[in-house]
């Protein structure tokens, strides 16, 4: 039987249903389990705060439109950061298909460096190259990863290239989740062409051809529990553009998978009351925290023309930073070019001359993630370690380093109010000096804040996703992760997700009875 | 889209928004961006701003406090940024960039500025050609692209070993 997709703003009243399996949200981890688990023929739910947003409706957005209706809090969450680490920038989708809706498209694997720490240091034995490549693989095949051929990339991507060249620093195509690209630069904001294949054109049509009923709108309170087992979810059926309550909202299931990302699924745990559980919940937070460079040339560079993300350089995984390639809209690059009127008026003339590229820091983090007792989004409070600092300055040298042997004129390093510097003004320029809150950053993938581990105290899920001594509830997202990655995490989580789905679709859910 | 409550700016922070773009956002030190193009942008920030949640309203408006009551404070006057010149905003807004309080600055001209850009013609003042807007085509959106999923390789649908 086919399922449905149904807009909790639409629909009158109160919701009560019932499921085998509930998952609560719908990105990259809740919609892996969610199609993976109806095409094994359980009777699924997914809630979803955010609304559907079809392709073709992101190409009618103007950017700032898309912070309106597609990214969480308009894209101004921050972590803030503690003892001296930079606050830091963390967006979010908050729609059907949820971040994974405004990635780059970007796929890596999980480097076997940090593999080789999990399953050593962290005792998850399963956890190496070998035992997680049939997952991998079936991810890869379903949301069509590919490398990005060199003629979509942008001059401001070529111009790295050329740089890293002339050093001798070798740098990769990326690969992406990508088909029929154009190369059109919007990935961000949503693909209006249908060529990135986020899971709400990947996976989520295929649960609802299974038989799944995904329901948007419909915010998650709290998990229902009884006797240390989850029988279900209750929550709010809302409306209107900041959610206003409408109906409320009732799933009695056998199963409850929570999938809300590293933000907001220790928050959902925390107001479930499991307590028993440990202290692990909404701690370990990483980020990944990212660096821009731009680089000013004396060329036209247009960097927004061609695919955002299709280079990288894993050069210095050592020292805990990958570049990667990026590209923001011409309108970020100007709010972040220093001064006001006239002055601030020239730079932002020549941004069709700048290129850009971005360090992403493998963190040894340590943030956490509070409730809000003035409303529903988290707090978040970020710390770094001594590494961390180093780690920032190291990339932003090296991207700098790098556009400068290209033969850009300028460069303009993430310090908040800082002007560009030429070749020899960055030679004698002590980045050492300048305090890491000084440093704009900006974070895509919060993770680790309900991680995995092999004995209960040291996590908040075993290896198979089940949070620790409770039955039936289960976690597949971000907030998993034993550790930062050093790389973007979409397909690793979507790997994690499908190996907790195949393991409870093996589970007999036909004999159990829902709870009253 | 769902419609957003018109106003979520006050009429005072309308016109606190609207002094901080002209300074911002000016080409010469005595003129502001044409009068249009203000009215544009302030009535898009008010729907940007309509469109979040409480806290991220909060925030914004936070940083516009800042910017419109301690930047000129830091420039050596006192009342709000919109009681000065042109040239003396300007002024005021490069005090607060250099001050331990450039974080403020830094929220509330992401935001303005993100808004103000997608003018046309402030784009095409920036050589923003906006080429990702123009070349959507629906019918490209192919109604279903996916690949069989099947466990363990299998292209059976829903085949599980
Ligand atoms: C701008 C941006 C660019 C990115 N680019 C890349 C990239 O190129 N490559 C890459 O690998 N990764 C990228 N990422 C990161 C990647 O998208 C995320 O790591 C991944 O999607 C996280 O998956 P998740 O399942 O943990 O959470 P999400 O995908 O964020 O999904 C969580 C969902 O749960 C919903 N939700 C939360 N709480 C509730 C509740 N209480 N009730 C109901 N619903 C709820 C949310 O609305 C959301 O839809 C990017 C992220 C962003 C924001
Ligand atoms: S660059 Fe490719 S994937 Fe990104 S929005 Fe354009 S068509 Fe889609």
């Amino acid at each position: 039987m086919k399922g449905a997709i149904v807009s909790g703003a639409a629909h009158q009243g109160d919701l009560e249903l019932d499921c085998d399996v509930v998952i609560v949200g719908s990105g990259a981890g809740g919609a892996t389990v969610a199609t993976e688990l109806a095409l094994a023929g359980k009777r699924v739910i997914v809630l979803e705060e955010g609304k559907q947003i079809p392709a073709p409706e992101h190409g009618a957005m103007r950017q700032s439109e898309s912070l309106r209706h597609v990214w969480r809090e308009g894209g101004m969450t921050a972590a803030l950061g503690l003892f001296g680490a930079p606050t830091i920038n963390v967006t979010m989708g908050r729609v059907l298909g949820g971040s994974s809706v405004v990635t780059g498209g970007v796929c890596f694997r999980v480097p076997d460096s940090v593999l080789r720490t999990w399953s050593r240091d962290m005792a998850l034995a399963d956890f190496t190259p070998e035992g997680l490549d049939r997952y991998y693989r079936h991810v890869e095949d379903a949301i069509h990863v590919e490398e990005v051929p060199a003629s979509l990339r942008s001059r401001s991507t070529e111009l790295f290239v050329e740089g890293a060249e002339k050093l001798g620093i070798p740098v990769h195509p990326m690969s992406r989740n990508t088909k029929d690209c154009n190369g059109c630069g919007r990935c961000n904001f949503g693909c209006p062409h249908g060529a990135k294949l986020s899971v709400d054109l990947s996976y989520l049509p295929r649960a609802v051809a299974a038989g799944a009923s995904l329901y948007t709108e419909c915010l998650v309170d709290r998990i229902t529990m009884k006797h240390g087992r989850a029988i279900g979810v209750e929550g709010r059926v809302m409306t209107g553009p900041i959610g206003t309550k409408k109906g409320r909202l009732r799933v009695r299931a056998k199963r409850v998978v929570v999938a809300c990302g590293g933000m907001h699924t220790p928050l959902l745990l925390r107001a479930s009351g499991l307590a028993h559980v440990g202290s692990h919940i909404g701690r370990n937070l990483t980020l990944h925290p990212g660096f821009r460079v731009y680089a000013r040339f004396e060329e036209k560079v247009r960097g927004w023309q061609g695919a955002l993300q299709s280079a990288y350089s894993d050069a210095f995984e050592h020292e805990g930073v990958t570049l990667t390639g990026l590209f923001v809209p011409a309108s970020v690059i100007a709010a972040t070019m220093p001064y006001a009127g006239p002055r601030h008026a020239k730079l932002t003339e020549q941004i069709d001359h700048i290129a850009m590229f971005g360090a992403l820091v493998h963190d040894d983090g340590g943030g956490s993630i509070h409730r809000n007792p003035f409303g529903r989004e988290p707090v978040a409070f970020y710390r770094c370690s001594e590494r961390d600092h180093a780690r920032i300055r190291f990339g932003i040298r090296k991207i700098a380093d790098i556009f400068l042997a290209a033969g850009a004129r300028e460069v303009f390093l993430p310090v908040l109010g800082s002007e560009g510097l030429t070749p020899d003004e960055f030679r004698h320029f002590d980045l050492d000096r300048i305090p890491s809150t000084r440093l704009e950053a900006a974070s895509q993938h919060p993770l680790g804040t309900c991680r995995m581990s092999k004995h209960a105290a040291d996590g908040v899920v075993d290896p198979w996703g089940r949070v620790w001594d409770t039955e039936g509830l289960y976690v597949a997202d971000g907030s998993i992760l034993p550790s930062s990655l050093g790389v973007n995490p979409q397909l690793t989580i979507m790997m994690a997700a499908t190996r907790i789905a195949w393991r409870l679709a093996d589970q007999d859910l036909s004999r159990e009875s829902l709870a009253a | 889209m769902a419609a957003a409550p018109k106003h979520a700016l006050s009429d005072s922070s309308r016109r606190d928004a609207q002094a901080f773009g002209e300074a911002l956002f000016a080409r010469t030190l005595d003129e502001a961006p044409p009068a249009e193009r203000m009215r544009w942008f302030v009535d898009d920030l008010d729907d940007f701003v309509a469109h979040l949640n409480l806290r991220a309203r909060w925030l914004f408006l936070f940083c516009l406090f800042a910017v419109t009551w301690v930047a000129p404070l830091l420039a050596g006057h006192l009342g709000r940024l919109r009681g000065l010149s042109v040239a003396g905003r300007i002024a005021a807004l490069e005090a607060l960039e250099q001050s331990p309080a450039s974080l403020a600055l830094f929220g509330a001209r992401a935001v303005v500025s993100l808004v103000y850009y997608e003018h046309p013609d402030a784009a095409a003042e920036i050589g923003w050609d906006r080429r990702c807007l123009a070349d959507v085509r629906p019918e490209r959106v192919a109604a279903s692209r996916l690949v069989p999923l099947g466990r363990s390789g299998s292209s059976a649908e829903g085949a599980r070993t």
